[in-house]
């Protein structure tokens, strides 16, 4: 134990025994990323540039027609607002809510622990299989989201919440709050407990209130933590595929598609790999840039 | 120090080890020939029936072992898709219908040489037909459906009228039952989840076609135009289809006429045995689909086909002549609640309560066309009829513009 403390304390010049196990430790899951994540990744960049058959194979340099095809589709727009969307709309509603779920759960109560048990349940379940339920749920005629606002007085005449994009895509989006509160208030609330107590106890001493020992010890602590789970809660958003996939499935006519649906349907219904290339590129470069940026926005901040 | 050391070589030696599985999986074959079968998941009677049958199968073909591969209908052609172009797809796929574009691409062996006469006398002609593309047979007819307005007899017998058997009568019907925001008289789901399905109905009916004989899509001739605007017309200004049309597809469409509150709609003759098992209280009549110009209705083949790149074609033919022997095709056909492809199935089940009504219908059925670049075509079909009766184009554009870019860049036409 003393040999590993070593290893972190000691500014190592030269690579210790500790760092060599760490490193073969480490060789496996570099190899299998490599293999599964950055070789597909590579391989999109240049099936980008070519065209392909139906099965995917390379045929010849299509220079950038793959992407002129793409932004010449006129619901190409529509989508991408869509997804803008979707991701702000349920990122923003699904880190607030999570916030004061995190806060009220690091609270000691009676029932606590049950409250957090039921919390995580929810993500034990399949989002396939969630979004399923949900699509009955939201049946205009058997669904019991309008069964429970009748019995509350609520609404008179069934809602058919799936009939129009208008009101499909907004129920899409609370599904997805649902799905996503679990992970980012266990995050949260992991980060919560990290903060030690002698903070809280030096600043009940110097007589701080609630308030302002959540925004000047709490909140300025938990950011690290916040960003993490905010740059990861876009990333797994943007990226949603089967909420949309299951309940509308784009329609109608991809008026209710984000890009992730979209780019399904143009790689494995049109079997049109070229352009679907073309669109994960662009969302690859889109989410690596708000990941960049927002990283940056942050560390500015604590300067 | 040393534990640890031992740790570390036994992590590596297991991950070495994984990655030899990975990479040299599947390579211990003994001497048996191995054919991989992908089925297709019907119902929860699919699994067992398979199983029985490749039990049974092996026990007379003692040299052959069947992998079996059951895939749930969301993925089949996602996954073969991935397969093909690994390079690693089964020797024998269930998909339902012939898949035109594989054999287009050279990826399918012709049946033809494995059969005699005597085989292919045992089909109904047109079904056997059905999967003949360029003069050679490269599916065979593992069962069928075909499809039926459906009626809630209850609703038309309190309406006091009589099912339609014309397209005039079909919208009378529709205003006599209807009843929003409570009930409405048709459903009509138009999605990517087969919504051909309900253009077919109307075009044919209307006399129109999806291609000619160059194989053109002609979806937006005079006829095509008159089958949208009917639908168009039907949600629009009689006002009599459930709203969910665009969105809600046709297995939950069925779930809401299972459970009373639409009164019609067109599907496939298996709809009575899951409407039984969930309502049995609905009384559920059919009628072929009401005929506008022209009687026709839509008949659908699922089939059997061999991989050209398969090393065990001719196991993989005998597995399929299994299938056809003794009794297993009516069995499955019958658990499925699905329509015989052979004569003696057919007049085996002529009597059956569920299926006979429905095997008179089948010789007249029509198909969808055998078109490789199918699925994309129907896409974009389905999108310009979604948009034109959701009154965003005007329906006569909607089907010029698609079946421009159809046949410009879908068919290279």
């Amino acid at each position: 134990m003393n040999d590993m403390r070593n290893g972190y304390l000691v500014k190592a010049t030269k690579i210790t025994r500790t760092e060599k196990v760490a490193y073969v430790c480490l060789l496996p899951s570099l190899v299998l990323v490599t293999a599964v994540i950055f070789y597909p990744v590579i391989k999109t960049f240049i099936s980008s540039f070519f065209a392909m058959d139906l099965y995917g194979n390379i045929e010849h340099f299509a220079g950038l027609n793959n992407f002129k095809r793409l932004f010449k589709e006129d619901i190409f727009i529509r989508v991408f607002i869509n997804t803008l969307y979707w991701t702000l709309g349920m990122v923003v509603p699904t880190i607030i809510i999570s916030l004061i779920l995190s806060l009220a759960l690091n609270n000691r109560f009676f029932g606590r622990k049950f409250s957090r048990a039921i919390l995580i349940l929810p993500w034990a379940a399949s989002i396939m299989i969630s979004a399923l339920l949900w699509r009955w749920l939201f049946n205009g005629e058997y669904g019991m989201v309008n069964r429970l606002l009748h019995d509350l007085h609520i609404i008179k005449n069934n809602i058919h919440w799936l009939a129009s994009p208008k009101t499909s895509f907004p129920a899409m989006i609370f599904v997805g709050i649902i799905i996503s509160i679990p992970f980012t208030t266990v995050t949260l609330l992991a980060g919560l407990q990290s903060i030690p107590d002698e903070l809280y106890e030096a600043a009940r001493v110097d007589g701080a209130n609630k308030i302002k020992v959540l925004f000047k010890i709490t909140l300025p602590l938990l950011k690290t933590v916040f960003f993490i789970v905010t740059t990861l809660n876009f990333i797994y958003i943007f990226n949603s595929f089967p909420i949309i996939w299951v309940i509308t499935r784009g329609n109608p006519a991809n008026q209710t598609d984000i890009i992730i649906t979209y780019l399904y349907e143009k790689a494995f219904l049109y079997q049109d790999f070229g352009i679907a290339s073309a669109l994960s590129v662009i969302t690859f470069l889109l989410l690596l840039i708000f990941s960049v940026l927002y990283a940056w926005l942050l560390y500015r901040a604590e300067d | 120090m040393s534990k640890k050391r031992i740790l570390v070589l036994i992590l590596v030696v297991v991950f070495l080890f994984s990655l030899q599985l990975v990479f040299a999986g599947g390579g211990g074959k003994g001497k048996k020939a191995t054919i991989k079968f992908m089925a297709a998941l019907y119902s929860d009677a699919t699994t067992p029936f398979w199983n029985d049958l490749i039990a049974a199968f092996e026990k007379e073909y003692p040299n052959v072992h069947v992998d079996l591969d059951i895939v749930n209908w969301d993925n089949v052609y996602q996954k073969t898709t991935t397969l093909i172009s690994a390079k690693q797809e089964p020797d024998i796929l269930n998909t339902d219908t012939i898949m035109v574009q594989y054999a287009d691409q050279g990826l399918l062996e012709p049946l033809d040489g494995y059969m005699d006469e005597s085989f292919k006398n045992e089909f109904i002609p047109s079904l056997l037909k059905s999967g003949v593309y360029n003069g050679k047979t490269y599916g065979l007819p593992l069962l069928a459906s075909v499809r039926a307005l459906f009626y809630n007899e209850d609703v038309f017998e309190k309406a006091g009228i009589e099912p339609p058997e014309t397209a005039e009568d079909f919208v009378k019907a529709c205003l006599a039952i209807n009843n929003p925001p409570d009930f409405y008289a048709f459903g009509m789901p138009i999605t990517n989840f087969e919504g051909q399905a309900y253009i077919s109905y109307f075009l044919w009916s209307a006399g129109g076609r999806w291609e000619d004989e160059n194989g053109r899509c002609v979806v937006n001739s005079e006829a095509g135009l008159r089958a949208l605007n009917f639908a168009k017309d039907l949600v629009n200004k009689y006002k009599v289809v459930y709203p969910g049309w665009s969105t809600v597809n046709r297995d939950d469409t069925q779930k809401v006429m299972i459970s009373e509150k639409i009164g019609m709609m067109m599907t496939a003759n298996f709809f009575p045995t899951i409407a039984k098992s969930e309502n049995p209280d609905l009384r559920l009549g059919f009628v072929p689909i009401p005929k506008d110009r022209e009687q026709s209705n839509l008949g659908i083949v699922d089939s059997l086909m061999i991989f050209k790149r398969s090393e065990h074609k001719e196991d993989a033919f005998n597995f399929i002549k299994f299938y056809y022997s003794g009794k297993w095709h009516e069995r499955f056909v019958k658990a499925e609640g699905m329509l015989p492809a052979t004569k003696e199935a057919a007049s085996d089940l002529a009597s059956d309560p569920d299926l006979g009504p429905f095997i008179k219908l089948l010789p007249n059925a029509k198909f969808w066309p055998l078109e490789p670049r199918w699925e994309p075509m129907v896409l974009e079909v389905i999108k310009a009829w979604q948009i034109a009766i959701l009154g965003q184009k005007d329906p006569k554009e909607a089907l010029d513009d698609a079946a421009a870019k159809i046949n410009k860049e879908i068919l290279g036409k």
